[in-house]
């Protein structure tokens, strides 16, 4: 999603500021796809016989294994499985927190990761520009911005270290 | 020409600069300071203040000037709300530490949070991208549903952020969505593109599709009716000052860009947007008074008469012409400055147990508070529209410019409204000078105890706070001109 944001973002630049119906111009920048009108809807027929044949296969595993499979209930056969314990309690326990602030802290950084890979590739064409690209450079402001973004990651990365959101023992 | 990312004029980004660096460096000293140090860190939030407010002062952008590619266009029209935002800040500031002493709240995120948040309010009027407004929208809105369940021991309050996180995210996506289908039939997300490229779209009806999701988004943070049911929950649980916050920055970032963009970027489909917001606003106006009239908690009350005041505001949506720009700003300039100084004052009077006033407990506070009540008399007379206050020039102003535009049907009923909400607003005052205090019934300790139920003197922040409102908005009744010219002046 802050992908489709960011593809958004810049088609939106490319397109705005030849305003709109000129937008075709820009199509050497490989939006090709997105502004092609002859594609058809017949392009989707593989994605239907896909979940199509996604839903046949489960459904055939699963009927096929309960016609097949015997049944014979009994008390022992019905409790839940851990593993040959015996079950203690309810299943609905206290799990550490400590899980979920990992997986926060993953999540911020992975996002952090996913807005840096278009600058990477982009970042040539930022910086030095392109002669046969419409497009101005703006130099070493490049470099500062992403390190301006970086930057605030780490006063996150800083508080939740400091925070003992990363220690586990 | 070729398309230009070029940086623009970086100065005029050093207020928001100031305060985005304030507010990592907040989260750094709190850190530092093992979330003991409240009023270290509002002395210091408030030292940045001062400074970026002075740096927009100086800076003041006689002329638009671009930064960022043009995604941001500084004119001003954004100073001023990015003043006015400064200023809501600035209050917030000096009543926070002594609330979060008397709730027993800890952590220092609480003015970080503040700092972003004040910083997406500053940059939303300046945007001139639909992808760049959700954004700052974003930004100021996620660290408000942190804020509006700061008080965690508050189940209230947990509540409130709970349900504003949950109904702003759904409005976040109304958004998004309608943005994306204004783009689809557009080709363009600039506003002065949208414009252009508006009478020649192809695809209608996704276009008016795209039109009322983006309306539906604005609505709901706007607080418009039938969009308003998180606002009366999420006023009445959050902290006070963290209400005062919201109801003021919120309203004037966000009204500042929904007319923004509807000025600039889609008035070729006038006629739609006027006729939705003719209805919302009815109904915002109406419902809106008719469910304050039997609140008698103070908090809740004031969340009404928000969602009363937005939809008297939606009226300068409509007309939308240059007097309705000034108009709006002043109204929410003036607005801004009752609630902040009336929730300054509910958070003095606020007990621990449940963070907000009741009008019960304002009974006889004239003669206990004498200066405080004069303060909170005030600010409803604002609210009202009072002669002398600026309540009365805003609504004069935004009056006009509906009329100027010729929705006179609209006119009447805001005035009928205005004389209804009359009745809630002159409740409280009459609690606080007419109606004796309460005799506990039930004698002993218990009802000492009642008797004794922490309704204390004003401390220092809160009074501050409350006169500096007073006196805007004496000030800005009696000698209008002053803003206006300086509002017409930034005129769009």
């Amino acid at each position: 999603m802050p992908s489709g944001i960011g593809v958004t973002c810049f088609a939106g630049f490319k397109l705005g500021v030849t305003r709109g119906p000129q937008a075709t111009a820009l199509l050497h920048l490989g939006m090709e796809k997105v502004l092609d009108p002859v594609y058809t809807y017949m392009d989707y027929n593989w994605v239907a016989l896909f979940i199509v044949g996604a839903f046949v296969l489960v459904v055939i595993c699963l009927a096929l294994a309960a016609v097949l499979r015997p049944h014979r209930p009994d008390f022992a056969k019905l409790t839940t499985y851990e593993c040959g314990e015996q079950t203690i309690g309810s299943s609905w326990i206290r799990f550490n927190t400590r899980y979920y602030v990992i997986a926060l802290m993953f999540l911020v950084f992975d996002v952090d990761v996913v807005f840096i890979f278009p600058w990477a590739v982009a970042f040539r064409m930022l910086t030095f520009g392109d002669t046969s690209l419409y497009f101005q450079p703006i130099g070493p402001a490049a470099l500062w911005e992403m390190i301006a973004f970086l930057g605030i990651l780490l006063v996150a990365w800083l508080y939740a270290y400091k925070r003992g959101a990363l220690e586990w023992v | 020409m070729g398309v230009s990312f070029a940086v623009g004029n970086v100065l005029s980004l050093l207020p928001v600069g100031v305060i985005v660096l304030a507010a990592l460096l907040l989260v750094l000293l709190d850190v530092l300071w093992a979330g003991r140090a409240n009023w270290r860190l509002a002395a210091f939030g408030g030292v940045a203040v001062v400074v970026a407010g002075i740096a927009q002062l100086v800076y003041f952008p006689r002329l638009p000037s671009q930064v960022l590619g043009g995604a941001l266009r500084f004119d001003g029209f954004a100073a001023i709300v990015a003043l006015t935002v400064l200023a809501v800040l600035l209050l917030t500031l000096i009543v926070s530490p002594a609330h979060m002493a008397r709730m027993g709240l800890r952590g220092g995120e609480y003015y970080a949070l503040l700092f972003l948040s004040a910083s997406g309010m500053m940059l939303l009027p300046a945007a001139r991208e639909l992808v760049s407004i959700i954004i700052c929208i974003e930004l100021l809105s996620l660290p408000l549903y942190v804020l509006a369940g700061y008080n965690r021991s508050l189940a209230f309050s947990r509540e409130a952020g709970f349900k504003y996180f949950l109904l702003g995210a759904f409005a976040s996506a109304f958004m998004i969505y309608g943005a994306a289908f204004i783009w689809g039939t557009t080709g363009t997300l600039w506003l002065g593109g949208i414009a252009e490229s508006l009478p020649s779209a192809e695809n209608r009806a996704l276009l008016l599709l795209g039109l009322g999701l983006l309306l539906v988004g604005f609505a709901f943070k706007t607080a418009l009716a039938p969009f308003h049911a998180w606002v009366p929950d999420v006023y009445e649980g959050s902290p006070s000052p963290v209400t005062g916050f919201m109801a003021a920055g919120v309203k004037v970032a966000v009204f500042a860009v929904f007319l923004r963009v509807l000025m600039e970027g889609l008035m070729p489909l006038a006629e739609f947007w006027r006729l939705g917001m003719y209805v919302l606003a009815i109904i915002t106006m109406c419902l809106g008074n008719l469910l304050a009239l039997h609140q008698m908690s103070l908090k809740r009350l004031l969340a009404y008469s928000s969602i009363t005041h937005a939809g008297y505001l939606v009226l300068g949506l409509i007309a939308a012409n240059a007097e309705a720009v000034s108009a709006v700003l002043f109204y929410l300039i003036a607005y801004s400055a009752a609630v902040v100084g009336s929730l300054a004052l509910v958070a003095a009077w606020a007990t621990r147990r449940t963070d907000d006033v009741y009008i019960s407990d304002l009974r006889g506070m004239a003669e206990r508070q004498p200066l405080a009540a004069l303060a909170l008399t005030f600010f409803m007379l604002s609210l009202i529209g009072f002669p002398i206050t600026a309540g009365f020039i805003g609504k004069v102003l935004l009056f006009y410019a509906a009329y100027k535009a010729g929705y006179i049907a609209l006119l009447i009923i805001a005035i009928i409204n205005t004389m209804v909400s009359v009745y809630y607003y002159l409740r409280v005052v009459q609690a606080m000078y007419f109606l004796p205090r309460e005799q506990p019934e039930e004698e002993g300790a218990e009802g000492a105890v009642k008797a004794a139920a922490p309704v204390s003197a004003v401390a220092w922040p809160y009074l501050t706070v409350a006169l500096i409102s007073v006196i805007t908005i004496i000030v800005l009744g009696l000698v209008p001109r002053s803003l206006l010219a300086w509002l017409s002046m930034c005129s769009f």
